[in-house]
């Protein structure tokens, strides 16, 4: 059997819309110094953290391969140095697969991105389309969530309150979540009056731009067991990629979602998923998708996602207690938010939004236009 | 911000990331556009193992891997809408002015549909499954718009 | 005859002095030799516009001589076989002249397998298009103290604390020691040239799109209070591109270079531009 992996620490900056007095390097230290500090850890050639981790985006950044530039905030200098361009939760998958094949017995994960910098996040998107097919009549990943959004709501009943609904608990769990001191906090009524973006999503369905970054410690076990009195554990991940082409997928059916759970549960030990997780957080970009990822998940039944969220399921489940995307995370970095904040819980780190006796989550991260890419993570506790 | 963050000598700075790129159609992307430009003509390619028609063309089958290159096949110029969005947010690589209509079409004898604008119509009276047909472009972009749009037909 | 892919070696061979294109012939004379293993070996006689081609043994004469089984050689010719990885796999081996044989590929059109057609040649389709997104970079405290400092015609380093090491544009932390830098230092601004790339090629600036003068000169400059590696990257005045000298230290051994002086721009703005370049300081 694989060892065991660990997330040691984690730490992140603030969520904001706008850090201008901030630039990358700046964000990464502020992540780096406390990771260091709580796990005495170092980059010692001989018993320091074996590899970094990056998460950027060379397009969001605006330069090319974009980790060159920040090697010494992300103590890489002359080290072994890696970087994701995907989804941030692949970081831990990186980070994972590297220790279980035994090169190293630490890793950094670290991700940063400013969302602020481009003068539009849906013009960054955009460039993910093909130049001759799809770019030429205005795709980005907004319009592809209302293609998305308009063909999964009819089929779950998902309707303008509900989604109203979901922003506005949202803001709520925000308001306990000292990483996300700008989230919008709505009323129902100001979301259903908010002007639409592409039908069905709303302005206020939209996740905000935002700046900041976020880290890990991973480590093999018997390390995780001497630096962290609270590791948690990696007992599963699982990810699947979809179609390129919006016309070749049912966009409505989560398929891609439902191969990466079903890898993830798989290598978890977990046969049915249900009732299973104590703290649940998705990449909800887009209000429509936290029902529409709770059912590709298995967590909520087929087609019921309007009811789930009437019913109050998000708050029984314990469903991004942490605000969620919609409280604002970089897009690039919203799976790896999410991972970080299923091990703050699983550690009792989480503050005020603590869920009691946390022992088993799942973290969730999504990339590509309506959700051709997800990635599934299973953190436990001992 | 950390509360004793110093920020007096922070500021920023305009700049741009600006690249100037050659896009490729590929060999198979090139008749397709040739085709749809010259012959208004559009074109899919059919997989036979998993009898699927595709659209737009491309020289593999992802599900099946399988060589599609000579797979031609003629489709329809006229379709149904499987799906839409109406796009209200102005920005600058947006086609259209807002609000304009963004639908997946599928077209006669294709088995996936494409994303297009759909005009000749209030937003408000868009439904999925109406019948729509191309207007071509009557200036070539070699690109996708050389369909400039789809309109709503009899069906 | 065996066949290949459906097609008769012989008919390849047979059919290449019909195939030969005279308009592209002009000016290359000689002889070339195929070596088709169990298929035979033919002699290729170019001159004056023509070619002839007869069976031979002996290809001595040739000026090269491309050697290959046929099943590799009806491949290529059909395009289903890349020849470029036949070569690489030493089933395609070329003898003699490489550049001339290269120029006779050219001499003939396409083979076709009898009863098919030419297909038209497909019109090949790009895209030119420059992608573009303005930004707003933020300097944050360090780069920002050190651009401000550019306005000033200041040209500040941070300073190490543990290794001393002196870095400009400077840097929130210094990479060698993982340590945060802490001290101020001024250095400059004048300096002594010792690292120069003369640009000829310049790609686009993704600042702006467009792509600078060239030639230029990159240029390291080892400002005064600077040692070692501690250089300064920045432009040398087109105009001193020849006249300017570098300098190195091999095995304790100094050469000094140019004196070189910073330019400055007359609307300083905080930015890296604020120096319009360096020039000699004489
Ligand atoms: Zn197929
Ligand atoms: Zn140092």
């Amino acid at each position: 059997m694989a060892r065991r992996v660990g997330i040691c620490a984690v730490a992140q900056t603030t969520y904001q819309r706008d850090k201008w007095h901030e630039r990358f390097q700046g964000m990464a230290l502020e992540v780096l110094e406390p990771l260091l500090a709580q796990t005495g850890l170092d980059f010692s050639e001989d018993k320091g953290i074996g590899m970094s981790i990056s998460v950027s985006d060379d397009i969001f950044d605006a330069r090319t391969i974009s980790d060159n530039g920040m090697t010494d905030v992300l103590g890489a200098h002359m080290r072994c140095e890696e970087k994701i361009a995907q989804e941030g939760i692949q970081a831990l998958y990186y980070g994972l697969a590297a220790i279980q094949g035994g090169h190293v017995d630490t890793a950094l994960v670290l991700g940063h991105c400013k969302e602020s910098q481009g003068q539009s996040r849906n013009m960054v998107t955009h460039m993910a389309f093909d130049p001759f097919y799809t770019r030429p009549v205005g795709l980005d990943f907004t319009a592809a969530a209302g293609l998305q959004a308009q063909a999964y709501a009819d089929r779950s009943d998902v309707g303008d309150t509900h989604l109203a609904d979901i922003v506005a608990r949202a803001g709520r769990m925000a308001q306990l979540n000292p990483a996300t001191p700008e989230a919008p906090v709505l009323t129902r009524e100001e979301v259903l009056a908010s002007p639409m973006l592409a039908d069905p999503i709303r302005a206020h369905h939209a996740y905000p731009v935002s700046d900041g970054a976020v880290g890990m410690i991973l480590a093999a076990e018997e390390t995780a067991l001497a630096i962290c009195d609270h590791p948690v554990w990696i007992t599963g991940v699982g990810n699947c990629m979809d179609s390129f082409f919006l016309g070749d997928r049912d966009l409505a059916s989560n398929f891609a979602l439902k191969q990466a759970a079903a890898r993830a549960y798989q290598r978890a030990g977990i046969d049915q998923p249900r009732d299973r997780f104590d703290v649940v957080e998705v990449s909800d970009q887009f209000a429509y998708q936290q029902p529409m990822w709770m059912e590709g998940l298995g967590l909520v039944d087929e087609g019921c996602g309007g009811a789930w969220i009437a019913g109050g399921g998000p708050d029984a489940m314990n469903v991004n207690r942490s605000g969620g995307m919609l409280a604002g995370n970089p897009l690039i970095l919203g799976g790896l938010v999410r991972a970080a904040e299923v091990a703050l819980q699983l550690m009792g780190l989480a503050g005020e939004r603590q869920v009691a006796d946390a022992r088993r989550g799942l973290a969730h991260g999504v990339m590509g236009p309506a959700g051709q890419f997800h990635s599934v993570a299973i953190l436990e506790r001992d | 911000m950390q509360s004793d963050f110093d920020t007096s000598d922070c500021y920023t700075i305009e700049g741009k990331l600006a690249l100037p790129y050659t896009y490729f159609a590929g060999r198979v992307g090139s008749r397709f556009i040739t085709t749809l430009r010259d012959q208004h003509k559009i074109m899919g390619v059919r997989c036979a193992a998993c009898d699927t028609v595709f659209v737009p063309p491309r020289q593999t089958c992802e599900r099946c891997l399988g060589d599609l290159t000579d797979s031609w096949c003629e489709v329809g110029s006229r379709g149904r809408v499987v799906n839409f969005t109406v796009v209200r947010y102005p920005d600058r690589h947006l086609p259209r002015p807002v609000p304009f209509v963004l639908a997946m079409i599928l077209l006669e004898g294709a088995d996936t549909p494409i994303v297009h604008l759909l005009e000749g119509i209030p937003p408000e009276q868009v439904a999925v499954d109406m019948a729509v047909e191309a207007v071509f472009a009557e200036t070539t972009t070699n690109t996708i718009r050389d369909i400039d749009h789809f309109k709503p037909c009899d069906a | 005859m065996t066949t290949y892919f459906g097609v008769d070696v012989a008919d390849v061979i047979e059919t290449m002095p019909s195939r030969f294109r005279k308009e592209a012939a002009a000016g290359i004379a000689g002889s070339f030799g195929y070596d088709l293993g169990e298929a035979g070996r033919w002699r290729l006689a170019v001159r004056d516009g023509d070619a002839a081609l007869a069976p031979a043994e002996d290809l001595d004469d040739c000026l090269a001589v491309v050697a290959t089984d046929p099943q590799t050689f009806v491949g290529i010719q059909l395009g289903k076989i890349d020849a470029t990885e036949a070569m690489a796999l030493q089933k395609l081996t070329v003898a003699g002249d490489r550049g001339a044989f290269g120029s006779i590929t050219r001499l003939f059109q396409k083979y076709l397998p009898p009863g098919e057609e030419a297909l038209p040649e497909t019109e090949l389709v790009v895209l030119k298009q420059t992608i573009s997104v303005d930004q707003t970079f933020a300097t944050g405290p360090v780069m920002g103290r050190f651009l401000k400092g550019l306005k000033e015609k200041k040209i500040l380093a941070m300073r190490c604390p543990v290794c001393g090491r002196l870095q400009s544009p400077p840097r929130e932390i210094c990479a060698v020691c993982r340590v945060r830098n802490t001290e101020w230092v001024e250095i400059g601004p004048k300096g002594e040239m010792r690292m120069l790339e003369y640009v000829y090629y310049a790609s686009p600036d993704p600042l702006t799109g467009e792509t600078r003068e060239t030639p230029y000169g990159a240029i390291g400059v080892l400002l005064d209070g600077c040692r070692d590696e501690e250089v300064f990257w920045h432009l040398l005045n087109p105009a001193q591109l020849d006249r300017v000298q570098m300098g190195s230290v091999i095995d304790g051994q100094v050469r000094h270079g140019s004196r070189l002086r910073p330019v400055w721009a007359e609307n300083r703005t905080g930015s890296i531009d604020d120096i319009q370049y360096f020039e000699l300081d004489d």
